[in-house]
């Protein structure tokens, strides 16, 4: 397989929690693995507490990560470290956050912002050029007509428009990769769908490739090319997302899908409903994470941290009972 | 629409009625709208579910009902009868006497309600000693049971707001609320904090407590995909009216106005093929200057001439409530 645009290898991430003397240390992201290519969209998928928006600050160099290693077309990210390149890598590698309401700064225009990235990023720029750059993105993010947008004040703007300039803003970095954090969850509804159709218009036009990262596994499916699920800091399944969802392997991404409300199908209230929580990940020892909330866990499942194991072809699940064929059904 | 206000046209089997409630919030730039004329019954026992999108005025109602409202928003016609009371213009210690007794209100955000420097058991209790109950051990007795309902372990009477994960805080909120087993439970998104796992479950834990005690509930929702399988009937805000007002089941399976059609049809779908979705472009209206006809019309893929100029009433077609024109003839409802 040729080099992906971006891929990691082992990655973790620990922090340590309590006090100053505290010896106590939480897993976040544990031996992640994950590849993604270009022009494609990946969504990272799990709870809260599932180490995705970890994942995401790693890939950003938001943290520096324990262990493991970040490789970006082919290159060591550890070996990024002057101003200049880790400008550069932010400028391939941007990110969009979660809060429309929180990431821009009240008093300055819109412009501001996209005007400062372009100078930061790209100095060759002339202001005229810098200009022109700006209503280009402002135009493909759909932000139209572009120069009347610029001069608005964020508290002029809806969320989805405030979501559409944090993507302009990314674009304007003629960037490889966006790392977009929950990007539509604060909006409304019916406001949504114009997102992530932006953010797939965006990979068939401008050739960036997404990592969408969310907790609401339907809207994955709608954009995303291939899934990944999380739990607790750990993998537990990935593969092109209709295969997956198609075929779920791994209990807790059946537990995802069952949890899903979908006002077109029947009501199926189970006296099984899960109840659990995913832990905090406190110095775990070995054993599979999810076996607390699995109703089809084995002894192995106590005793050895499950790895990820390929199923089917681009397939894998991190689960000892899965299996590439059999109906494993742990939730309906 | 009838505008008797009196509590004599109260049918036997009603909890709560709402007529022409109207709120609007007294700005300095001037007067919004937020809710504009709402009329609602509830019958005992029942599940109501209020949908819209942000700013339609569906918490705005919520706290109108609730008497909650604050300065500048202010209750400016219309009535709201509980239990046969109108409690708009109740001072606040006749409000206080129905509250948590016989009306109780669970907010969005569990940890900003839940008070950070009182165990949970103290705020319990609290709430019961405002309602003249003394003895420790009845106390004590209620506060483990009301726990237990919402599925807690009672050893976290202990416990702290921050010491409890999200979805548990959400459930100590509703524990609260079941302490006097009150006849109507408001909710104001109280699962949007929550993933979709935690959602769920607190969806059927509520489902569960409701069909045991059988109180009435308003639940308030951006979610509409959250209620379908919960509410039995459902209303869809939109620009501070009601857009669509009917059974759960039928404004899901045949929606008749083209917001509602276009709210469902902005939820990707986890099951069925693949489909291009539009959403619902445009953005809802602004209040403080409200369109002269249907509010809905500059973002309606169905827009006709009169829909700019004159504002639709509610037409009743199949028992479901719509105001748009293109229900008109089914004769006016009574909403």
């Amino acid at each position: 397989m040729a080099e992906p645009l971006l891929r990691t290898e082992g990655l973790t991430k620990h922090f340590k929690v309590g006090g100053a003397t505290s010896r106590r240390t939480l897993y976040a992201v544990e031996d992640v693995g994950l590849a993604i290519g270009e022009h494609e969209i990946v969504a990272l998928a799990g709870e809260s507490g599932s180490g995705k928006s970890t994942v995401a600050r790693l890939l950003a160099k938001l943290y520096q990560p324990t262990a493991g290693e970040i490789y970006f077309q082919g290159k060591p990210l550890s070996g990024v470290r002057g101003r200049r390149d880790v400008l550069r890598y932010r400028g391939d590698v941007p990110m969009v956050f979660q809060d429309p309401f929180a990431s821009f700064n009240p008093v300055f225009r819109v412009s501001h912002g996209v005007m400062r990235c372009l100078k930061l990023h790209r100095p060759d720029l002339s202001a005229q050029q810098r200009r022109e750059e700006a209503e280009k993105v402002f135009t493909a993010v759909g932000l139209t007509p572009a120069s009347d947008v610029l001069q608005r004040f964020p508290h002029e703007l809806s969320g989805g428009q405030r979501q559409r300039v944090g993507f302009a803003q990314a674009l304007a970095l003629r960037p490889k990769l966006i790392l977009a954090d929950e990007p539509v969850s604060m909006l409304d509804v019916s406001i949504r769908i114009g997102l992530l159709n932006l953010m797939a218009s965006l990979r068939d036009t401008q050739g960036v490739s997404i990592l969408y990262i969310t907790h609401d596994i339907a809207s994955a499916r709608y954009v995303a090319d291939r899934l990944i699920v999380m739990y607790a800091g750990h993998i537990a399944e990935t593969g092109p997302t209709e295969e997956v969802l198609s075929r779920p392997r791994h209990p807790y991404t059946q537990l995802l899908l069952s949890a899903v409300p979908d006002p077109r199908a029947p009501l199926t209230i189970g006296a099984e409903t899960d109840r659990g929580e995913p832990p905090r990940v406190i110095d775990p020892a070995p054993g599979c994470l999810f076996r607390w909330r699995c109703p089809l866990a084995i002894d192995e499942c106590a005793k050895v941290t499950p790895p990820l194991r390929e199923l089917l072809p681009e397939h894998s699940a991190a689960c000892h009972v899965a299996r590439a064929d059999a109906e494993t059904k742990a939730f309906q | 629409m009838p505008d008797d206000s009196s509590p004599a046209g109260l049918a036997a089997g009603t909890v709560l009625e709402v007529r022409d409630l109207s709120v609007s919030y007294f700005m300095e730039g001037g007067t919004i709208l937020a809710v504009d004329r709402v009329s609602l019954d509830l019958a005992p026992g029942e599940f109501l579910g209020i949908v819209g999108e942000s700013g339609c005025g569906k918490s705005t109602l919520l706290f109108a009902i609730a008497q909650l409202l604050v300065s500048p928003a202010e209750i400016t016609s219309g009535s709201v009868i509980f239990k046969g009371r109108n409690m708009v213009g109740l001072t606040d210690k006749e409000l206080s006497a129905v509250r948590w007794r016989d009306l109780s209100v669970v907010m969005q955000s569990a940890m900003n309600a839940l008070n950070p420097v009182k165990s949970i058991g103290a705020q319990f209790s609290d709430a019961m000693r405002a309602h003249g109950v003394a003895s420790k051990g009845e106390i004590a007795e209620r506060s483990a049971e009301v726990l237990k309902m919402v599925g807690i372990d009672p050893v976290h009477l202990k416990s702290y707001p921050h010491q409890l994960s999200g979805g548990m805080r959400q459930r100590s909120m509703i524990a609260m609320a079941m302490l006097f087993t009150p006849e109507l439970v408001i909710m104001d998104e109280p699962t949007s904090a929550l993933d979709v796992v935690a959602q769920r479950s607190l969806m059927v834990q509520i489902k569960e407590l409701q069909e045991q005690l059988g109180f009435a509930i308003i639940f308030v929702t951006h979610d509409m995909s959250l209620v379908s399988h919960f509410s039995d009937r459902l209303m869809v805000m939109y620009g501070g009216v009601v857009a669509e007002f009917g059974a759960t089941r039928q404004v899901f399976d045949s929606p008749l106005h083209p917001y509602s059609i276009g709210l469902l049809e902005a939820f990707p779908s986890i099951r069925g093929p693949r489909v291009p979705l539009t959403g619902i472009p445009g953005s809802p209206p602004n209040l403080a200057a409200i369109p002269p006809g249907c509010r809905f019309a500059p973002r309606c893929p169905k827009v006709m001439a009169r829909c700019e100029v004159e504002p639709p009433d509610l037409y009743q077609v199949d028992g479901t409530l719509v105001r748009c024109f293109l229900h008109d003839g089914g004769g006016p409802g009574d909403g």
